[in-house]
């Protein structure tokens, strides 16, 4: 179990890192949505040690760092870890253009969250919702067999 | 959620989290340290000798206007003692190293590597050499970000350095832009004025530079003149920027004039 978050723990780090790292003025608008990536693989591939608890915490360290109003992150992310509870057993089926579709559909669906919650406390929110969600599922194979054979060389 | 919108005590949860935030911080900072690094160790030895010579004449120079300076600010000084009005005092100020952008392009946020701990607070103006640059939004323990003056939800109080027009100056949300919102068609604002911070709204303080203005358009159609600013501070390239403590007073106090002789 401890030996499991020692592995997740730093994937996520690396996630945030990516989440706030300078990039060229165009690409930061499909900057994809690197830490709902890495939860949506932690709780795919194992929903027993990843959950709702996990992107709860994940989300407060987001919003930090990202400045935004305390608890945003937070409940999009854990709607989403529950979203991807209710769906892991099919999406394992899926071959990768499907995942990759599902994931635009999920990190849409968060990002949404994140706006209509952002919306309602501050009177305005960021509605970039499409670019963000096409950057982190075309970008998902990739992370997703990156984090796949991390995953496998540590055995977690 | 909004508990943080309305109430004060969320902010020592947040102070706490910044502590954990930090790691992440300085890891997203190493590749353009490194950059900077790079640049640094491969200067050559003369490139290094002629820069060094510069900066000892620049040096000469600053110090030769210091002079000046302390002569005319004492005779400032003594004149606003004839007009009954409060001391104009130095500012302090503290230098502050860019560590990140914030990476939503619909906003213009930097981080500063300087926070709470270092005595820096929320609305604490911030320059770098060529002007203003913007404020303190949010203090965590070590940094601190930063609301840049060219943020669409910035305004700024200013004042043209030619003959003191007020205007207030809002962010337009491009880096290189800033509106001189609400100035009538009569105002006396040229292409080429610079602008300056006004100390009304007493979060800036007097007199530092902001902009030069580029565009002055009078159209019959709209009640105010659309006037364009472009901002003096690099606020896309200053990698070192100024925290300034404001010692000044600049309006006289209410009780200051009361209790003046008639």
């Amino acid at each position: 179990m401890i030996r499991a978050y020692v592995v997740i723990l730093p994937t996520f780090f690396v996630a945030l890192v990516l989440a706030v790292f300078p990039m060229a003025n165009l690409l930061d608008y499909i900057r994809p949505e690197w830490v709902a990536m890495t939860l949506i693989f932690w709780v795919l591939v194992s929903p027993g040690k990843a959950g709702i608890f996990l992107g709860f915490s994940m989300g407060l360290l987001l919003d930090v760092l990202h400045g935004e109003i305390l608890g945003l992150n937070a409940l999009a992310l854990s709607i989403l870890a529950y979203l991807c509870m209710l769906l892991h057993s099919r999406m394992r089926l899926y071959n990768t253009v499907q995942q990759s579709f599902l994931i635009f559909v999920l990190i849409g669906l968060y990002l949404l969250v994140r706006f209509w919650v952002e919306s309602i406390v501050m009177g305005q929110g960021k509605s970039a919702l499409l670019w963000p969600s096409l950057g982190s599922a075309i970008i998902w194979p990739l992370w997703y067999s990156l984090l796949f054979s991390v995953r496998r060389y540590f055995r977690a | 959620m909004l508990a943080d919108r309305y109430l004060a005590p969320t902010s020592a949860v947040r102070s706490t989290l910044g502590y954990l935030i930090v790691p992440v911080q300085w890891a997203s900072s190493i590749p353009g340290r490194l950059g900077l690094w790079a640049e640094e160790s491969a200067m050559s030895h003369s490139s290094l000798l002629e820069d060094n010579n510069r900066l000892r004449l620049e040096s000469l120079v600053l110090k030769q206007k210091v002079q000046q300076m302390i002569a005319l600010r004492a005779e400032n000084n003594r004149l606003r003692e004839l007009l009954n009005t409060s001391e104009q005092l130095d500012d302090e100020i503290l230098v502050a190293e860019l560590i990140g952008v914030d990476p939503d392009p619909y906003t213009h946020h930097i981080i500063i590597n300087k926070g709470s701990s270092h005595g820096v607070f929320v609305g604490q103006p911030i320059l770098d050499a060529q002007g203003l640059m913007g404020q303190v939004i949010e203090v965590l323990p070590y940094t601190s970000r930063v609301l840049l003056v060219a943020d669409s939800n910035h305004a700024i109080p200013v004042q043209v350095n030619r003959n003191g027009v007020r205007a207030i100056a809002v962010g337009s949300g491009r880096l290189d832009e800033l509106n001189l919102i609400y100035v009538p068609d009569t105002a006396d604002i040229q292409v080429g004025d610079q602008l300056v911070s006004s100390g009304l709204g007493s979060r800036y303080p007097k007199g530092y530079p902001l902009g030069e203005i580029i565009q002055v358009e009078h159209d019959p159609g709209q009640p105010f003149a659309q006037v364009l600013a472009k901002p003096s501070a690099y606020l896309d390239r200053s990698r070192y920027v100024l925290l300034v403590f404001s010692m000044e007073s600049e309006l006289p106090s209410v009780m200051a004039i009361q209790e003046a002789p008639q």
